[in-house]
């Protein structure tokens, strides 16, 4: 069915040279997932929080607790909290 | 499990991982595998409604076979009632009950209606659609008839399940028959869209609606008519970049599993026709109704009444598809009348006479679409009355709109007024970014959304159709 409405947004031309696709695309995925995990600890710890209580979930928090600490002393938890904080005042100021 | 949530992105991430580790010969089981993950995805708001996705892909898969074998007669007629009958019972049940009680109390017959809640599974509309357009496909011959397998997933996909777009069995079967490939170029675009989608929604679309347009449309009747206009004009972003968001993110994450679809918005709001509008906007549900309900019910021939008459009902039905109130019924007859009239404008204007310049008709479409809105948000029909006759009476008051939600409003504005083609051409720059560069900007970028993001995460708008 040639039909205009399938075009897709995904239509890219690949770039000439570039090999790998998906050793590309999943190292691209654990890097993003590596960053956050390190510089958004307190959005871990906060859906570990959230989950039903129960012996694994308790001992998953007192984990996801003492690593954002450990992020946080390390100064990685630092950006997104100056970020949050921005973000807050500017809306703050805005509702003035 | 809502896409811009922790738990998604884990659930995706062991999804994109396990999926690439099947070799090409294991397509079969890369399909089973995108089934489970489908169904528990699906399972997470309500283990018995993957009962009832299973159920209704095997009533399809089964009216198909008999299609193929005796004929599109009884059967296709019959697959079409059992799709519309699911989803009429646990659509529109409710709403038949609400509207049949007063009716029979009149006559003395309304004691025993039966109480009965009926919970509405998330994305039934999209589903049953995907169904019926299968079946009709079969009996057209558009389309071959697909296996068990493939026709549960098509209908489980879980990247389109809950809020589309509808993606048609001979777009997504063939694809699922092949070995998915992913290309730099096609897992840059999915990432892009990802991101972007995200931003749309975690930070445009939640913050409009919280601070903004859910305040107005709560009590309009409180509101100056200035307020209320702002609000029209929030909601008319907001629900643009809630649903073009899920859109964007659906189609990211299938490209990442190595599968296709459709685009499904276009900058909709710089349509300069209802017509046109209807081009860019949920472009997989208005092609959907116009092949499978607009042309079935006759089309462009018989004249120009019958195109009216069918542009009507096609798009009141499109509007009750959305949900069983009488807001949805009025904001579908709004657009199959503007749709008529515009179809009647253009047989009838005598030559020579001057068009409306682009700019122009852009304003004025935007401002019937803007207008139809307040109906399709409003929770009633006496909350529409109200919110009309606020910006009516030209009521006097302050205004509620912050500087900075000005600013979201003229962003989501802006955003149709880029380059179409940018987007592309950021994939193709970001596809020769070196792996760890590409992963460090991504969370980057997910950094900051998440920083601006409000608490929790509001459902997507189209998660209730």
């Amino acid at each position: 069915m040639a039909d205009e409405s399938l075009e897709s947004p995904v239509d890219v031309a690949n770039p000439a040279g570039t090999a790998a696709p998906l050793r590309w695309a999943a190292t691209s995925l654990a890097v993003a997932a590596l960053f956050l995990f390190a510089t958004n600890s307190i959005a871990l710890k906060g859906w570990i929080d959230e989950q039903t209580p129960g012996p694994w979930q308790s001992r998953a928090a007192a984990l996801a607790g003492d690593w954002h600490a450990h992020m946080t002393t390390l100064g990685l938890a630092a950006p997104r909290a100056a970020l949050t904080r921005l973000w807050q005042a500017a809306k703050a100021e805005d509702q003035r | 499990m809502l896409f811009p949530t922790l738990s998604f992105g884990l659930f995706f991430l062991v999804v994109f991982a396990l999926v690439w580790t099947l070799g090409a010969r294991d397509n079969e089981w890369r399909k089973l595998l995108l089934l489970v993950a489908s169904w528990v995805f699906y399972g997470a708001w309500d283990w018995r409604f993957v009962l009832l996705l299973i159920a209704s892909a095997f009533i399809n898969w089964g009216f198909a076979r008999l299609i193929t074998r005796y004929g599109r007669q009884p059967w296709l007629a019959l697959g079409v009632i059992a799709n519309l009958g699911i989803l009429g019972f646990f659509k529109y049940f409710g709403f038949f009950l609400e509207e049949l009680a007063p009716i029979l109390l009149k006559f003395g017959l309304g004691r025993d209606l039966p109480l009965l809640q009926v919970v509405l599974p998330v994305g039934i509309s999209f589903f049953t659609f995907q169904g019926m357009s299968y079946l009709i496909d079969i009996a057209r011959g558009k389309t071959r008839p697909a296996s068990l397998l493939d026709i549960m997933l098509l209908m489980s996909f879980f990247p389109h399940l809950v809020a589309g777009p509808i993606v048609r069995a001979s777009h997504l079967v063939p694809q699922f028959a092949a070995v998915p490939k992913l290309t730099r170029g096609m897992a840059a675009a999915g990432l892009s869209l990802i991101v972007w989608g995200l931003f749309k929604k975690a930070v445009v679309a939640s913050e409009l609606s919280v601070s903004f347009v859910d305040p107005i449309f709560f009590d309009p009747a409180s509101r100056s008519a200035l307020d209320l206009l702002l609000g029209a004009y929030g909601y008319a972003v907001q629900i643009y970049c809630d649903f073009s968001a899920y859109s964007d993110m659906a189609v990211g994450l299938a490209a990442l599993l190595g599968y296709r679809f459709p685009r499904n918005f276009d900058q909709p709001y710089r349509a300069e026709s209802l017509q046109d509008f209807w081009r860019r906007w949920h472009i997989s549900l208005s092609t959907w109704l116009r092949d499978y309900l607009y042309i079935s019910l006759g089309g462009n021939r018989g004249g120009l009444w019958m195109i009216c008459r069918n542009l009507l009902i096609t798009m009141v039905l499109g509007g009750i598809w959305h949900g069983a109130k009488w807001t949805f019924v009025i904001w579908g007859a709004l657009h199959g009348l503007v749709l008529a009239a515009e179809r009647i404008w253009r047989d009838v204007k005598p030559a020579g006479w001057p068009v409306l310049p682009r700019p122009m008709a852009i304003f004025l479409t935007f401002h019937i679409v803007t207008f139809g809105w307040i109906f399709f948000r409003a929770p009633g029909l006496d909350v529409a009355m109200a919110y009309l006759g606020g910006i009516i009476s030209l009521r006097p008051g302050p205004v509620s709109l912050t500087p900075l939600l000005g600013v979201l409003i003229a962003g989501g504005m802006a955003i149709h007024f880029v380059p179409p083609g940018l987007l592309p051409r950021l994939a193709g720059r970001v596809a020769r970014w070196p792996a760890p560069a590409l992963g460090l900007a991504m969370g980057g970028l997910v950094l900051v959304i998440d920083a601006m993001r409000f608490q929790g995460v509001a459902e997507f708008i189209y998660y209730q159709f």
